[in-house]
C-alpha cells in the first residue's frame, strides 16, 4: 500500500545545498531552543543566525522561511555537507516539532517521511 | 577629462556585482545592513578614505605594496559600499572615478591570475607558480569524519567573522580563495580565516586563535564564489571528494583532529557569545560600533601609509542621533526586480550622474 501523502511533498523551497536527509522537525527560534535540539534533528527556522551554529553541525538538514543561495543557512550547510532549503516561507508555522520529514536538498522538495 | 576606456573594467564590476548582490533580500542580514547604516556616515567616511587616496599619492606607494595591507575580498566589497557612499553624499564625478579606481588598481595588483571581479566564479590570491609550491607541502589523507570537523570549524569562524565585524564586513576574517586546478582533475581550495581576536575593536573577546589557513583538495568536486569570496558553492560531494588537506593555526602545522575538534568548538562558542553580545547592543552603541568595524577593515592601508586608522571624532558624531530606518530611507528601491536591478546599476556606476 503507498502512502500518497508520503509521495506528495509538503512545502517546497530553494535548493541550495545538496543531498537528502530525513529526521524529526524541530522549529528554532535562537539559542535558547538548543537544549531540544538533539544530533541528526532538522534544524527549522525563519533564517539561521550565528547563535545556531552548533545545532547546525548536529542537524541533518536545514529548512528555512527566507533566505537564498548566498544566505547563512545555505552557506554553513554546503560547508557541512547536509540538505538545505530556503524561502520555503511558511516552514516554521506548517511543520511541527517532533514531525518525521525528508529534505531534499536537491530539488526542494519536503516530504513527509 | 580621462578616457572613458580607462573605466571600462567596471563594466564587468558591474555585472559581478549584480550577479552575487543583485536582488539579494537584505533581511537576512542581521542585525543591520550597510545599506542602513553606511548612508548615515557617507559624506563624513568619503572624507576620512580619501586621505588613503592623497597620501598613498604624496608618498608615492605603490598599489603592489599597498596591496599587502588590504584583504583581496574587502577590496571588491569596499568598492562596491564606497560607490553607493559616493551617490548618497552626491560627490563629483571627478572624486568619484578617481575612488573607484584606487580599489581597482590595488585589486589588480593582489590577483596575479584572471576572473578579477568573480563573474567567472573564482576568486584567485596566488599565481600557478605559488600553487605548485603550496600543493609540494605536506598534506594530510582526507576522510569523511575530517571533513566534516573541518566544515565545522570553518562554520565557526565563519559566524565568528559575522560576529565581530558584522555580515557586510566579514570579508575581513574570512576569505576562500580557488578553484585552483591541479593534475588529474582535482583542485586546491585554500580557506584564510584571520583577525579572529581583533581586541582593539573587542576588547574581550577570547578567540583560541587569530589566524587559520586550510587548504582543502578535492576530487569530483567542483568549487565556485562571486564577487563576495565568502559565497562558497560546491557541486559534487565534498565529505567523500576531500583527497587531501593541511592546516596550519596562528603559523603552526596542526593535523590531530582532537585539537581541531577543540578549536572549532571554541570559535563556534565564542561566536555565539559575541553574536548575543553584537544584536544586543542599543542602536546608538551598534552604529558607532559599525564605524570602528569599517576603520578597522583598512587599519593596515592605514598602518602603511602612518595614518591613524581609528576613526575620527567627526565620523564618531555622524551617527549620533541618528537612526537605521533613517539610513535605509535614503534609497528609493523599485519594487519589480528589473527596475531594481537598473536602479541599482545605476547608483554603483560612477560614470552615471544618477543620485538616490
Amino acid at each position: 500500500m503507498v502512502d500518497n501523502n508520503k509521495l506528495k511533498p509538503i512545502l517546497k523551497g530553494i535548493p541550495t545545498s545538496a543531498g537528502i536527509a530525513e529526521g524529526a522537525v524541530k522549529v528554532i527560534s535562537g539559542i535558547g531552543d538548543s537544549s531540544k535540539f538533539n544530533e541528526g534533528d532538522v534544524l527549522v527556522t525563519k533564517i539561521t543566525d550565528p547563535t545556531m551554529v552548533i545545532m547546525m553541525n548536529q542537524a541533518c538538514a536545514v529548512v528555512c522561511d527566507i533566505g537564498g543561495i548566498t544566505s547563512h543557512p545555505s552557506i554553513i550547510s554546503r560547508e557541512l555537507g547536509i540538505p538545505c532549503v530556503v524561502n520555503v516561507k511558511t516552514a516554521t508555522s506548517t511543520l511541527k516539532d517532533g514531525q518525521k520529514i525528508k529534505v531534499n536538498g536537491t530539488t526542494g522538495e519536503i516530504f513527509l517521511a | 577629462m580621462e578616457q572613458p576606456e580607462k573605466y571600462s573594467w567596471l563594466d564587468e564590476y558591474l555585472e559581478s556585482l549584480e550577479k552575487s548582490l543583485g536582488f539579494m533580500d537584505l533581511s537576512t542580514l542581521q542585525p543591520t545592513s550597510w545599506r542602513h547604516f553606511q548612508p548615515l556616515i557617507a559624506k563624513e567616511w568619503l572624507e576620512w578614505f580619501w586621505r588613503i587616496i592623497e597620501e598613498r599619492q604624496n608618498q608615492h606607494v605603490t598599489f603592489e605594496e599597498l596591496a599587502k595591507g588590504f584583504e583581496l575580498d574587502l577590496c571588491r566589497e569596499h568598492l562596491c559600499f564606497t560607490l553607493e557612499d559616493l551617490k548618497s553624499a552626491r560627490w563629483p564625478l571627478e572624486k568619484r572615478l578617481a575612488s573607484a579606481d584606487f580599489f581597482f588598481q590595488t585589486l589588480k595588483a593582489q590577483m596575479p591570475q584572471d576572473d578579477l571581479f568573480g563573474l567567472y566564479g573564482s576568486t584567485k590570491r596566488h599565481s600557478q607558480q605559488e600553487v605548485q609550491t603550496i600543493a609540494n607541502q605536506q598534506f594530510e589523507q582526507g576522510t569523511p569524519l575530517i571533513a566534516r570537523e573541518l566544515g565545522k570549524l570553518y562554520n565557526g569562524a565563519y559566524n565568528l567573522g559575522a560576529s565581530l565585524y558584522l555580515d557586510f564586513y566579514m570579508g575581513k576574517a574570512v576569505e576562500n580563495w580557488g578553484p585552483y586546478e591541479l593534475s588529474g582533475g582535482k583542485i586546491l581550495v585554500i580557506k584564510e580565516m584571520r583577525f579572529l581576536k581583533p581586541t582593539e575593536i573587542w576588547p574581550t573577546i577570547e578567540t583560541a586563535c587569530s589566524k587559520i589557513n586550510l587548504c582543502a583538495v578535492y576530487e569530483g568536486v567542483k568549487f565556485s564564489t562571486d564577487l563576495i569570496a565568502c559565497h562558497t558553492q560546491y557541486e559534487g560531494d565534498t565529505i567523500n571528494g576531500l583527497r587531501l588537506w593541511r592546516m596550519e593555526i596562528d603559523g603552526r602545522l596542526v593535523n590531530n583532529i582532537d585539537e581541531i575538534k577543540k578549536i572549532g568548538l571554541n570559535l563556534g562558542e565564542v561566536g555565539v557569545k559575541q553574536w548575543s553580545r553584537l544584536v544586543s547592543l542599543p542602536e546608538q552603541e551598534l552604529l558607532e560600533k559599525a564605524v570602528w568595524i569599517r576603520c578597522y577593515c583598512f587599519r593596515d592601508v592605514c598602518k602603511l601609509l602612518g595614518l591613524d586608522w581609528k576613526p575620527t571624532q567627526k565620523l564618531l558624531d555622524a551617527v549620533k542621533g541618528k537612526t537605521l530606518e533613517q539610513g535605509w530611507k535614503t534609497w528609493n528601491q523599485p519594487k519589480g526586480e528589473k527596475a531594481f536591478n537598473e536602479y541599482w546599476r545605476k547608483i554603483w556606476d560612477p560614470r552615471e550622474e544618477f543620485y538616490p
